[in-house]
């Protein structure tokens, strides 16, 4: 990921002698890191010239950390490119397909809220249905408990003034019988009198 | 002397220059930015070619990365999180996108003439661009909002706190580019030297941390940013 310790000091290669003068005071100073320096030097320089010839625009300086330039407000444009793009293609469509996709299910709940009312209505005509069933029926029960009482009611009187008829002629024939019987007797008195008033008279 | 100077200082920092116009540029972050951008675009060109009502394949990924950066924007933003949120998700994949291609291609095959291929957001300008963007963003939107009013946050709740609310605007964009900044290049660098001490294995763990830590920043910076524009947003 980074040129650490060993490639970082290939770096200064092209600017060259400057920083060359002050790695041969170093050598002087410290034996052991400068043979270090000098086994890396040679194939890190030759690498360096290779590629330094190989890119002329491109040359090498030490390495910065807070090295401002052309970078930022190119990346800056980048940056609003991407977003101009983004917007286009992923956060305008897309986020609408969301919000259109939220509507869609919102309105089908609504519409699922609209059917319970009208299951509600249903129910309640079911009800009306068979209130209206319930009362009819029971207005026909009514009615027929009525019409039979009614016969009963004149079938009995029919009976009870057959039953007075067959009575009273039974009486009128009865009276008729005692009223003969009567005249029967009558008669038969006035001839046992007349028998007595002949024999009374005779004797 | 000389050779305090020459131990301490940093070398890490290594450029490929490009000059255009007499102005340098550093051709390795330039480079990895094109790819970077390149792999977000065929990202968001080839999920949502065919959007439908019902998602499939790859559109289920865009949807969740838009309703995820959405949830960002709603949380942090607040009211009108609607408008913020392509740069907020701009800021949050291209983050991410860096940060991860740092650790996860494996540069080394290409071979540049002076440094190395790299996440683009272990350079400092990546970061201050993205972190000068927000600035911008943010008081672009509170003048949106509010006009020249906006100002009048400086003075709340007291007069006495100008000075820090002044500093903050500038604090702000220091912090947000050298967090990034230096956690990635600090993941990189670890990676790196654990790297160069054993090559096998042993780097693995620390390349996950790698991976957790640059996923957390891109969540940051976005979250930050996010934040920051609300701050601008809301109401005094």
């Amino acid at each position: 990921m980074f040129t650490v310790v060993a490639r970082a000091h290939i770096a200064p290669v092209t600017k060259a002698s400057a920083k060359h003068t002050k790695a041969h005071a170093k050598a002087a100073a410290k034996p052991a890191i400068a043979k270090a320096f000098d086994r890396v030097k040679l194939p890190a320089l030759t690498l360096a010239m290779q590629a330094a010839s190989m890119v002329p625009a491109a040359h090498a300086e030490a390495g910065k950390l807070f090295d401002f330039d052309l970078t930022l407000p190119i990346i800056a444009t980048e940056f609003l490119l991407l977003m101009t793009i983004l917007d286009k293609t992923v956060f305008g469509p897309v986020g609408k397909a969301l919000d259109d996709r939220d509507e869609l299910i919102r309105s089908q709940l609504a519409a699922v809220g609209d059917n319970s009312t009208e299951v509600d209505n249903l129910i309640a005509q079911k009800e009306q249905i068979i209130a209206d069933a319930r009362s009819e029926v029971a207005a026909e029960i009514a009615a027929m408990k009525k019409k039979m009482d009614a016969d009963v009611a004149a079938a009995a009187d029919k009976a009870k003034a057959e039953v007075d008829q067959q009575i009273a002629t039974a009486m009128a024939s009865l009276e008729e019988a005692r009223k003969s019987s009567q005249s029967q007797v009558d008669a038969q008195a006035t001839a046992i009198a007349d028998q007595i008033i002949q024999k009374v008279v005779s004797v | 002397m000389n050779f305090l100077y020459d131990i301490s200082a940093v070398e890490i920092g290594q450029h490929f220059y490009w000059s255009l116009g007499g102005f340098q540029m550093h051709g390795q972050v330039l480079i990895n930015s094109w790819i970077v951008l390149g792999l977000i675009i065929a990202f968001a060109v080839t999920t949502t070619r065919d959007l439908k009502p019902v998602p499939e394949g790859g559109q289920n990924l865009a949807e969740f990365v838009v309703e995820y950066i959405r949830d960002i924007a709603k949380t942090q933003v607040g009211h009108d999180y609607l408008e913020w949120t392509p740069f907020i998700g701009t800021l949050f994949l291209f983050i991410f996108v860096s940060n991860w291609s740092g650790a996860l291609i494996p540069w080394k095959l290409i071979e540049l003439p002076h440094g190395e291929l790299g996440a683009p957001t272990n350079d400092i300008n990546t970061t201050v661009a993205l972190a000068l963007l927000t600035s911008l963003t943010y008081f672009y939107a509170g003048l949106k909002k509010k006009g020249l009013e906006y100002f009048g946050k400086y003075v709340q709740p007291t007069p006495i706190l100008l000075p820090i609310n002044v500093l903050e605007d500038f604090t702000k964009p220091l912090s947000l580019s050298f967090r990034l900044f230096g956690n990635i290049l600090a993941d990189e660098l670890v990676v790196a030297v654990l790297v160069s001490l054993v090559p096998l294995v042993i780097p693995i763990p620390l390349i996950f941390l790698g991976l957790f830590t640059s996923g957390i920043q891109a969540l940051i910076f976005a979250t930050l940013a996010g934040a920051y524009i609300g701050e601008a947003l809301e109401g005094h």
